[in-house]
């Protein structure tokens, strides 16, 4: 999942690099007026925990030779809250960009786009979402699951979505949407399958550690996703007009809707839309991009929005 | 390991080596940038990214060896795309047939395409890492006004990172040599108790990171005593960068 630059054009590099880096200095004035000194140290340390967690990987039984292991930002999220997880996560993207060569320097503004802002706070609108609506165990196994699966395959769509706007991308958008997608759904679920039987774990031994502080002001997580939607509309059509209206962005779309017919019965559905977006190209990506952008926040407004009454209500009760 | 491998090298001598960590940070991401913009129908301009990398490398005294063994890492997200391009961008003529899939000359064109910007980019930044120790590298990331929580997380985050790896490669090879047969069922259910029990360990290893920084003195702020000096090398590499590439620009054009 880790984008390498070559995969990225600047005119996606960028909107994605101002998003993650707002997004980030937002987190860090919140978690550091959240958090007292001590859990500094804390989280520097669980991001090295993250590093550590990742090389314990995991034979996957059904393909031989081929092993998964966590990414733990659902677990980050159960455990320190969005905020704090989303600084230590794009830590952990940094670190991997700046000394491993995993994920470009250019293209970390993706990266953190996509495996931090949105396995953090989508993880997190959801954990917290249904944990308070099915409380108990079996909620937080229900909610930590829906979490990473969501999450998950949300943040594999978006690094399709972003590669496609850059014009790198061999198939076409629905093919390789639906290809991250699907994939990252299955990662998804393991994923969540580990986290609860870590969280189950660590609540059994070292209860401490699991910390009602976690959770956030419900009217700044509101404001928050309000100002995201907005600012990602923005930048997702001005992106994927910029990208539309570079050559190299003109080209793609050229090649793109021109693709043959029947390469997959999903594209075959697709076809007469593009069909009608290939006679305005231009348009084309930016109308794409924008709806999309669109979709992916109302569904993070709408599940966030239900956290909120949920919350509110246990709060009153 | 390879992380301490990647530390060695930072702290090698070279005019590299002594550059302003800012110089270096611009000229990486100025070269990513230039790398990742060329058209896909003019890749001949990548050629333009190469004297500046080779003349990197060679000021710098890398050894080249483990450089492209990095580089031959591709990632898998690379890979997929580099063998579909072929395959499925219907441009130019047609070059082979393998059974009903045809080879298109355009579609190799991007692959190819790819796979070079791949490389420079990956090099350029492997080049940075290699030749700035982390510690610098935090300081100059101050200078560009990133959040100082950010960067307390990260330099805490490479300080216990090898110790961390080395926890979980410990708890690995004892798992291993309790399990007759690595990789089945067993090896499957050890697994979130070994998570788990790493996560604890780290909390109570930032517990006591926290006692000893309280012991010392920590009052919310990281003093340190390496300034950041800015040469006239610096100044002098960053003009010659900017013109090389403005050369490139208005000769190929």
């Amino acid at each position: 999942m880790h984008m390498p630059d070559a995969l990225i054009s600047p005119a996606v590099a960028v909107p994605a690099i101002a998003a993650s880096g707002a997004a980030l200095v937002f987190a860090c004035r919140r978690a550091a007026r959240e958090l007292d000194d001590r859990k500094i140290p804390l989280m520097g340390v669980l991001g090295a925990f993250v590093f550590a967690a990742q090389m314990i990987n995991l034979p996957l039984v059904v393909i031989p030779g081929v092993s998964w292991h966590l990414i733990g930002a659902v677990l980050m999220v159960s455990l320190l809250g969005p905020y704090s997880s989303f600084v230590v996560m794009t830590a952990v993207l940094a670190i991997q960009a700046l000394l491993l060569g995993d994920g470009g320097l250019l293209a970390l503004g993706c990266n953190v786009l996509n495996m931090g802002i949105i396995s953090c706070f989508l993880g997190y609108g959801i954990y917290s979402a249904i944990g308070s609506w099915a409380g108990g165990v079996r909620g937080r196994t229900l909610a930590a699951i829906a979490a990473a699966v969501v999450s998950s395959t949300a943040a594999a769509v978006a690094a399709a979505i972003e590669i496609h706007l850059s014009g790198r991308n061999p198939v076409s958008l629905f093919s390789a949407v639906w290809l991250m997608g699907s994939v990252h759904f299955l990662f998804g679920i393991g994923e969540g399958a580990l986290t609860v039987a870590v969280l189950a774990f660590i609540l059994r031994l070292r209860p401490v550690a699991v910390q009602d502080d976690a959770r956030v002001h419900p009217a700044a997580m509101r404001r928050f996703v309000l100002g995201g939607l907005v600012v990602s509309l923005l930048l997702g059509g001005v992106a994927s007009w910029w990208a539309s209206s570079s050559p190299d962005g003109l080209e793609h779309a050229a090649v793109v809707f021109k693709w043959p017919e029947g390469e997959s019965a999903f594209g075959g559905l697709m076809q007469p839309v593009e069909n009608a977006l290939a006679s305005v190209p231009f348009l084309a990506n930016a109308v794409i991009g924008l709806i999309t952008t669109a979709l992916a926040f109302a569904v993070s407004l709408m599940l966030s929005g239900l956290a909120v009454r949920r919350s509110a209500a246990s709060k009153a009760a | 390991m390879h992380h301490a491998y990647v530390d060695r090298l930072s702290g090698m001598s070279s005019p590299m080596h002594r550059l302003d960590p800012r110089t270096k940070i611009i000229c990486t991401l100025a070269f990513c940038g230039v790398a990742v913009s060329v058209p896909a129908d003019r890749l001949a301009l990548l050629a333009w990214c190469a004297p500046p990398l080779i003349a990197a490398l060679a000021v710098s005294r890398l050894p080249l060896v483990y450089f492209l063994k990095r580089c031959l890492l591709l990632s898998p997200f690379v890979a997929t795309v580099l063998v579909l391009f072929p395959f499925t961008q219907h441009s130019g003529t047609e070059l082979a047939r393998v059974g009903p899939l045809v080879v298109y000359s355009g579609g190799l064109l991007m692959s190819v395409g790819l796979a070079a910007r791949f490389l420079c980019t990956v090099l350029a930044a492997l080049i940075l890492a290699c030749t700035t120790p982390f510690a610098a590298l935090l300081r100059a990331l101050e200078g560009f006004r990133i959040p100082r929580l950010f960067i307390m997380v990260l330099s805490f985050l490479y300080r216990y990172l090898f110790v961390l790896v080395d926890e979980s490669d410990r708890m690995r090879r004892a798992r291993d040599s309790r399990s007759p047969r690595p990789g089945g069922a067993a090896t499957l259910r050890a697994t979130p108790g070994m998570v788990g029990m790493l996560f604890i360990r780290t909390y109570d290893r930032s517990e006591r990171v926290y006692s000893a920084m309280l012991a010392r003195g920590f009052d919310g702020a990281v003093r340190t005593l390496d300034e950041l000096h800015f040469h006239f090398a610096d100044a002098a590499v960053l003009i010659g960068f900017a013109a090389y590439f403005i050369a490139a620009f208005i000769i190929a054009r």
